[in-house]
C-alpha cells in the first residue's frame, strides 16, 4: 500500500529561525492561532528539542505535513486551505500591488513529503519559498509581520509614553514656567524686589522640578529647569527669550504627544485589520474585530474621561504616568473582556461577515 | 439550572460599546453648538495655558475642550480652579440639559468600564494563586 508519509525532516541552516521556517513551509505568520497550532505540532514531533525558539544549525527537525496528531480544531487550523503550502517557489516578488509577495493564484495542496518515507533520515532542503525576494524586503516583511502580531505590546508603552508627556505638559505645570516670566516683568516694573523675584523664581522652578521628577532633564534637553528657565543677559535678545523658547518647545512636544496618540491608535487598528485579512478562521477574525473595536472605544472613552478629570487638576510625573498607564491598560483589558464575553456567549453574531470588515481589510 | 443566559455577557458588552459610541458621537455632534461666547471668554490665558489652547484646538481633541466646558456648565463649581464662573449663564437652557446628560453619561460609562476592568484584573490575580 502506498501510504502517504506525514512528516519530513529538515536540517537547520545558519540563519534559520523557527518562525521563518513555519512561514516558508506553512505560510503562517507569527502570532496567529494557526501559527501556534503548527508550533504545537512541531513540538510534538520533536520532543528532543527543549525550546523550539532556540534551534541550532545542523539540528534536524521533523516537520509534519498534514496528519499532525493534533486534536480536531487544531488540525483544522493547521491544515487550513486558505494558505496552501507554497513549497515550489510560489512566493512572488514583493510589488506595490502585492507588498508581501503572497501567491496571487491558488496553489494545489502539497501532500508529498520532501523525503521518501522509505528513507526517513535522508535530508532534502525544500525549495526556498521566498527565494526571489530581496533580503531587505524580507526584513521589511518580517518587521511588518512582527508589528502586526505584537501591535498591542508596541502600542501600549508608546501610548503610555505619549499620554504621560501630554499629561505632564498640562496647565498647572506650564503655568509655572510662565510665572517666572511674569515675576521678572513685575521685578522690572518695580513692583517686586530682586529678593522677591529670586524667591518666586526658585519656588516656581522647585515645584516644577518636583512635578516633572526624572522626566525633567529629558524635557529640558539634558538640563534642569533652573538651568533652562533663566533670564537672557546680553546677546541682543529679549530678557525672557529662554523662557519663551522653552515654553514654545514644550508646546511643540505636547502637540507631538497629541498626534502621537492618534497615530498609535491608527497603527493599532491597521495592525488589527492586517490580522483580520491574514487570519483564516472566521471565529478568530471575529475575536480580533470584537477586541479591537472594544479597546478602541474604551480608549476613546477613557481619553475624554481623563480630559474631564484634568480640567482642574495639575499633576506630577508619577500621576501622569499612572494615568497614562491606567488608560492604556484599561483600554487593552476592555478589549480582552469584550472578546471573553463574545467567546463565552458562543459568538452569537458574525461581525466579520455582517460588517464586511474582512473585505475592507483585504 | 442556568442562571445567566449564555448570550447575556456579549449583549451587555455590546450595549456598553454602543453607549460609548453614542456618547462620543453626541459629544462630537454637540461640539459645534458650544456657545462661542464661552470659548471666546474662557479658552485663553489665564484660564487655559497657551499649550492647552494649542492642544485642545482642532482635530481630535477640540471636543474634549467642549466636554470640559460642558462640565463647567453642568456643574459650575468645577470651574473654580480655573476661575471660570458664569459659563452656565452664557448657555442656552437646552445646552445646559445636554451638558448634564453628556457629562453624566460619560462619567457613568467611565465608572462602568473602569469597574469592569478592575473586577476582571482582580479575578485574574486571585486565580493566579
Amino acid at each position: 500500500m502506498n501510504q502517504k508519509p506525514t512528516k519530513f525532516e529538515y536540517k537547520i541552516r545558519s540563519g534559520d529561525t523557527l518562525s521563518s521556517l513555519v512561514l516558508q513551509f506553512y505560510m503562517a505568520a507569527p502570532g496567529t492561532i494557526r501559527y501556534r497550532a503548527i508550533i504545537e505540532a512541531i513540538k510534538k514531533n520533536n520532543p528532543h528539542i527543549e525550546d523550539p525558539n532556540f534551534i541550532k544549525a545542523e539540528d534536524i527537525l521533523v516537520f509534519p505535513t498534514i496528519d499532525t496528531g493534533l486534536d480536531e480544531p487544531q488540525q483544522k487550523l493547521f491544515s487550513s486551505t486558505d494558505y496552501p503550502m507554497p513549497f515550489r517557489g510560489e512566493f512572488n516578488r514583493c510589488t506595490p500591488e502585492n507588498p508581501f509577495g503572497r501567491p496571487t493564484h491558488s496553489v494545489p495542496r502539497i501532500t508529498t513529503p520532501f523525503i521518501s518515507a522509505k528513507s526517513p533520515t535522508s535530508i532534502h532542503h525544500p525549495p526556498f519559498s521566498n527565494q526571489n525576494v530581496d533580503s531587505e524586503e524580507r526584513d521589511l516583511f518580517w518587521a511588518l509581520t512582527w508589528l502586526a502580531s505584537h501591535s498591542s505590546e508596541v502600542s501600549m508603552p508608546a501610548n503610555i509614553f505619549a499620554g504621560s508627556v501630554g499629561n505632564l505638559l498640562d496647565k498647572g505645570n506650564l503655568d509655572l514656567i510662565e510665572s517666572v516670566s511674569d515675576s521678572y516683568a513685575a521685578y522690572r516694573g518695580g513692583s517686586m524686589s530682586k529678593g522677591q523675584y529670586d524667591y518666586a523664581r526658585k519656588k516656581a522652578l522647585d515645584t516644577l522640578s518636583n512635578r516633572l521628577g526624572p522626566t525633567e532633564k529629558w524635557l529640558f534637553n539634558g538640563r534642569t529647569s533652573k538651568e533652562s528657565i533663566r533670564i537672557a543677559r546680553g546677546g541682543g535678545v529679549p530678557a525672557t527669550q529662554h523662557i519663551k523658547a522653552n515654553a514654545a518647545r514644550l508646546a511643540k512636544l505636547a502637540k507631538t504627544a497629541k498626534y502621537g496618540g492618534v497615530v498609535l491608535t491608527g497603527v493599532g487598528l491597521a495592525a488589527s485589520c492586517y490580522q483580520v485579512a491574514n487570519t483564516t478562521g472566521k471565529d478568530e477574525k471575529n475575536d480580533i474585530i470584537v477586541e479591537s473595536l472594544a479597546s478602541t472605544a474604551a480608549g476613546g472613552l477613557i481619553g475624554v474621561g481623563v480630559g474631564l478629570f484634568l480640567v482642574s487638576n495639575p499633576i506630577g510625573w508619577g500621576t501622569a504616568i499612572v494615568i497614562a498607564a491606567g488608560s492604556a491598560v484599561t483600554a487593552y483589558t476592555a478589549g480582552k473582556i469584550a472578546k471573553g464575553a463574545y467567546d463565552y456567549s458562543g459568538r452569537p453574531v458574525d461581525l466579520h461577515s455582517g460588517l464586511g470588515i474582512d473585505r475592507v481589510c483585504k | 439550572m442556568q442562571i445567566i443566559h449564555p448570550e447575556l455577557p456579549f449583549y451587555l458588552v455590546m450595549v456598553v460599546f454602543l453607549l460609548i459610541v453614542v456618547f462620543l458621537l453626541l459629544l462630537i455632534l454637540m461640539h459645534p453648538f458650544m456657545p462661542k461666547k464661552i470659548v471666546e471668554k474662557y479658552f485663553k490665558p489665564p484660564h487655559f495655558t497657551k499649550v492647552e489652547c494649542e492642544f485642545f484646538s482642532g482635530f481630535p481633541f477640540a471636543p474634549v475642550r467642549s466636554l470640559m466646558f460642558m462640565r463647567v456648565i453642568a456643574f459650575p463649581d468645577s470651574g473654580k480652579k480655573r476661575n471660570i464662573s458664569g459659563a452656565r449663564e452664557l448657555s442656552a437652557p437646552w445646552y445646559v440639559l445636554v451638558s448634564y446628560f453628556i457629562v453624566a453619561g460619560i462619567i457613568a460609562l467611565n465608572v462602568i468600564v473602569v469597574s469592569a476592568v478592575v473586577i476582571y484584573l482582580a479575578y485574574k490575580v486571585v486565580n493566579l494563586f
